[in-house]
């Protein structure tokens, strides 16, 4: 098929340069300065009409390679903002201006004041979120059939027997349509989940299995592909797990499936949020919608076609895939969501390694204190809310200049935990700069101290979060440093997610999150406010 | 072209010819291509501006947006003058606009939605080209577990009739799909419900409500706030047991034909949306996709309000056009002369009953709205 379609595109790249050519002539005959004056306002007319500013899901970046084809087709070109759907739907309520949203799932949205702003909608494709489970492990505990249910997984997660990565729910629409089907599942809903159905304990027992969390599904398949050995299965798109199967970076095969009580489907909408662009959304949702651009994103992303004239390909089961039903209520999925991060999930254990030096006086050192300030409550935006530090959580900070300070550790025992919130802020606003930079001892400090947390406190996500807007220049360099992270046993390498901040080497922090599993954040193009919240998806 | 070349041809040399023809013709093309471009663009616009060709613009149900954009029918508006320009929105939605001065019409389902509208707009004349019986598309499988459990009745070989009182109790009884027997085909834990879309918005889910409120009021139209207040605990749970409901029709119906049996079993719909898909995939539809009627059911009509002198003459040629009405037979959309629509459907391989008898009225567009407040405060009550 992709070589016929090859084909058929050369063939229309051919007849649109003939004609072209054509015009260039015309526009030449034409001479003279006024027509060519005419001829480019003209032209930058079209080109304005001819784009669409879309604010789309990262789950969409693997689209971006046929934008071309979708410009060539419609004339309009596709101009992507990439943002979470929650990131999404606070960007739309401050007013900010797109001509259209595109996530994978737009009920959050549509539940929200943000559909005051929706004029349209029509879905592309879909993708059930499933469970893509190592097939010797699927085997061993006969996974194999069509009747595996999620009370299955749960048992054997619950017992310590099954370890498996999946995204965090306020940060992608993976982990968060997973956590619908799960607790729906768990309790044995018939109907459409309320808050006060979640049975917290059996949520836990399923989440205990949960070893790797991610705040991007396409992240959190990278993570998969690096610590296959130590994980049994991932939760994700179909879409995401067929391309994973096809790519060659398995070790071994993934068994998909598709759990009995249900899932949650991304039907990916185009939503118009700008009147006047109704033409070009018209024109591109219909191109999305053809034959031909449907086959191509079944065959090249593995999403399934929303049009019934295309018969599926053979890498889709054909059994029923049970739904579920989605919350009737921004407020049914908001107290599923916050019981969830306060009482379900594995608690987080984060240890903020922060740069005092000299370089972070002034404006620097408030944008750290203001960043803290947003995870202890102070934001009151749909992100800023799951991004505060939650019940259960310990947090500890180490504040370094030439030498590492000594770590204040923290604790949340209950929702919105005052006191100890109290103390976040007021440790923030203690800091002061002065000195120079010694990076990696920090480092060292914080991997200690990680490493007696998990012998004492049990499971919990250990992170650690770099922020530095320097160079190292003191204690340890970071070959020292590369080295004794490679001597380190296997249960003592901690993730690290650096920040590139100020004059911050963007080789070296890149280097430090490669080597222990982490992602490099840049605080130079967005504020480390919301940096500080992006990093809450991977703790 | 081809005439010029031949006369050229017979005075001259042929070698010189070709030689100095070539880049002669090129030139006589381009500025053919030109001139023939720039005459049609002339025509166009000297139509266009004799006022020949109007935009008619208009807000419309979602459920006629294909057959208004339906080729055919846009070539017949525009040899009548009207190019349309529409807007798709959930058909009570239509009655919270603040902007409908800036259309020419509005095109709603249903009666009370558009009884509503005509009060609001003062419109004096109104047109009703076509209607659909309200419908329930299910799946084969599905079909038959209720056919065991005596909810349902296949008539001939052809279609079903849903014992609606029947399924309405059993629904309100939280009965689960795997309690029923039979049930193999359709191994689910979720209550035996009808999804629809969102009531507040659309009139699907309005037309739904009006036969549920029916038959919960002992075989009555509800027509007071007492029979409402009486109905609405049972009714309300049949909305808010769904979840999550689109705001107009298109969309429960394209869960139904693009994810399948696994998120709706059965759905809410105009047998029109079911008949224009059916028609369109003859060929590649899903051969267990079914329609079920409910006995008794509601008609949907779709009431064009014209709210000026273009929209009025759309709304008469939507009204009189034989050729725009078999159209809109093809599309499914039921017309006052059955024969086109019947020979059409039957030639298409869809087989509907040919008149449908139990039909109810919807009640007024105020009780409407106090049994969706009514809904609506059972949600706000339920955590």
């Amino acid at each position: 098929m992709n070589e016929r379609f090859g084909r058929f595109f050369a063939n229309v790249g051919y007849v649109g340069t003939a004609f072209t050519l054509v015009i260039a002539t015309l526009v030449g005959c034409g001479g003279g300065s006024d027509t060519r004056t005419a001829t480019s306002s003209a032209s930058s007319a079209v080109d304005r009409a001819a784009t669409l500013h879309v604010i789309a899901g990262s789950e969409l970046k693997d689209l971006e390679p046929y934008f071309q084809q979708i410009a060539d087709a419609t004339g309009i070109t596709i101009v992507p903002t990439y943002s979470g759907t929650l990131a999404g739907v606070d960007r739309i309520n401050a007013g900010e201006s797109f001509d259209a949203a595109w996530f994978a799932n737009a009920k959050y949205l549509l539940l929200s004041d943000a559909k005051k702003r929706v004029r349209a909608q029509e879905r592309i494709m879909l993708s059930p979120v499933v469970i893509g489970v190592r097939a010797s492990v699927a085997k061993q505990f006969g996974w194999t059939s069509g009747g595996t249910t999620w009370k299955a997984i749960a048992a054997r997660a619950g017992a310590g027997q099954f370890h498996f990565a999946m995204t965090n729910p306020t940060a992608s629409n993976s982990g968060f349509s997973a956590v619908i089907a799960v607790a729906s599942a768990l309790v044995g809903a018939q109907d459409a989940l309320k808050a006060s159905d979640v049975d917290t304990k059996k949520l836990r027992a399923f989440f205990a299995g949960q070893t790797v969390t991610a705040g991007s599904s396409g992240w959190l398949v990278d993570a998969y592909v690096r610590d296959q050995a130590k994980l049994d299965g991932i939760v994700n798109y179909e879409s995401s797990l067929l391309a994973l199967a096809a790519s060659g970076k398995l070790r071994e095969p993934l068994t998909l499936i598709y759990p009995k009580e249900g899932v949650l489907t991304a039907d990916y909408p185009l939503l118009l949020l700008d009147d006047a662009k109704r033409a070009a959304y018209d024109k591109v949702t219909a191109y999305l919608r053809t034959p031909d651009f449907q086959k191509l994103v079944m065959t090249q992303t593995f999403r399934r076609p929303v049009i019934s004239s295309l018969p599926l390909a053979s890498v889709f089961p054909h059994a029923l895939v049970n739904e579920v039903s989605f919350p009737n209520s921004l407020g049914a999925v908001d107290g599923i969501l916050g019981r969830f991060l306060a009482d379900d999930r594995v608690p987080a254990h984060t240890f903020y390694v922060l740069d005092t030096s000299g370089s972070m006086q002034g404006e620097r050192l408030d944008g750290v204190v203001r960043a803290i300030d947003t995870l202890a409550g102070k934001d009151p935006s749909v992100t800023g809310r799951y991004a505060r530090f939650q019940n259960r959580e310990r947090i500890s900070f180490i504040a370094f200049s030439d030498v590492p300070r000594a770590p204040v550790d923290l604790e949340m025992h209950a929702t919105g935990d005052a006191a100890t919130l109290g103390r976040v802020v007021a440790y923030a606003n203690d800091l002061h700069a002065g000195g120079s930079t010694a990076i990696y001892c920090a480092l060292e400090t914080a991997l200690d101290d990680a490493a007696r947390a998990r012998a004492t406190e049990g499971p919990r996500y250990y992170s650690i979060v770099l922020m530095t807007d320097g160079e190292n220049n003191r204690c340890d360099d970071a070959a020292t440093f590369s080295d004794k992270y490679d001597r380190l046993p296997i249960d003592r390498k901690i993730r690290i997610f650096p920040i590139l901040f100020g004059e911050g080497s963007s080789s070296e922090l890149e280097e430090i999150a490669r080597m222990s599993g982490g992602r490099l954040f840049n605080g130079k193009t967005q504020s480390l406010s919301d940096v500080f919240k992006e990093i809450r998806g991977y703790q | 072209m081809a005439v010029t070349l031949a006369t050229d041809r017979g005075s001259r040399p042929h070698m010189r010819v070709q030689r100095v023809l070539a880049p002669i013709l090129s030139v006589i093309l381009v500025v053919g291509v030109a001139l023939a471009a720039y005459v049609s663009f002339g025509r166009q616009r000297a139509q266009d501006a004799l006022g020949a060709v109007a935009t008619v613009s208009g807000l419309i149900g979602s459920e006629k947006k294909e057959y208004l954009e339906d080729p055919r029918v846009i070539a017949i508006l525009r040899k009548n003058g009207i190019a349309l320009q529409l807007e798709t929105s959930g058909s009570r939605n239509m009655t919270t606009r603040t902007d409908l001065k800036n259309y020419d019409f509005v095109f709603p389902a249903g009666v009370p939605a558009a009884k509503k509208l005509i009060s609001l707009t003062h419109a004096t004349t109104t047109y009703s080209p076509f209607y659909t019986p309200m419908a329930v598309a299910s799946w084969k499988p599905i079909a038959d577990i209720l056919i065991a459990s005596n909810l349902v009745k296949k008539v001939g070989s052809d279609y079903y009739i849903i014992d609606m009182k029947r399924l309405v109790s059993l629904m309100n009884a939280r009965e689960r799909w795997n309690q029923l027997p039979h049930h193999d085909a359709y191994d689910v834990g979720k209550s035996v419900l009808i999804s629809s879309t969102d009531v507040t918005s659309s009139n699907s889910a309005a037309m739904y409500l009006a036969l549920a409120t029916y038959l919960l009021n002992g075989n009555a139209v509800v027509q007071d706030d007492a029979q409402a207040r009486a109905v609405t605990p049972a009714v309300a749970q049949l909305f808010l047991r769904q979840g999550y409901q689109e705001s107009s029709s298109a969309g429960p119906f394209e869960d139904y034909t693009t994810i399948g049996m696994g998120k709706s079993p059965l759905v809410m719909v105009y047998e029109a949306q079911f008949l224009e898909y059916a028609i369109a995939h003859k060929d590649a539809r899903d051969p267990n996709m079914v329609l079920l009627y409910p006995k008794p059911t509601v008609f949907t009509k779709h009431v064009f309000i014209p709210l000026d002198a273009k929209g009025e003459k759309l709304g008469a040629l939507l009204e009189n056009d034989p050729e725009l009405l078999k159209l809109a037979n093809e599309h499914g959309l039921r017309t006052a002369d059955p024969a086109y629509a019947r020979e059409f459907w039957r030639k298409a391989g869809v087989h509907v009953p040919d008149r449908i008898i139990d039909v109810i009225d919807p009640p007024s567009y105020d009780v409407i709205e106090t049994l969706i407040r009514g809904i609506g405060a059972a949600a706000a009550t339920s955590p």
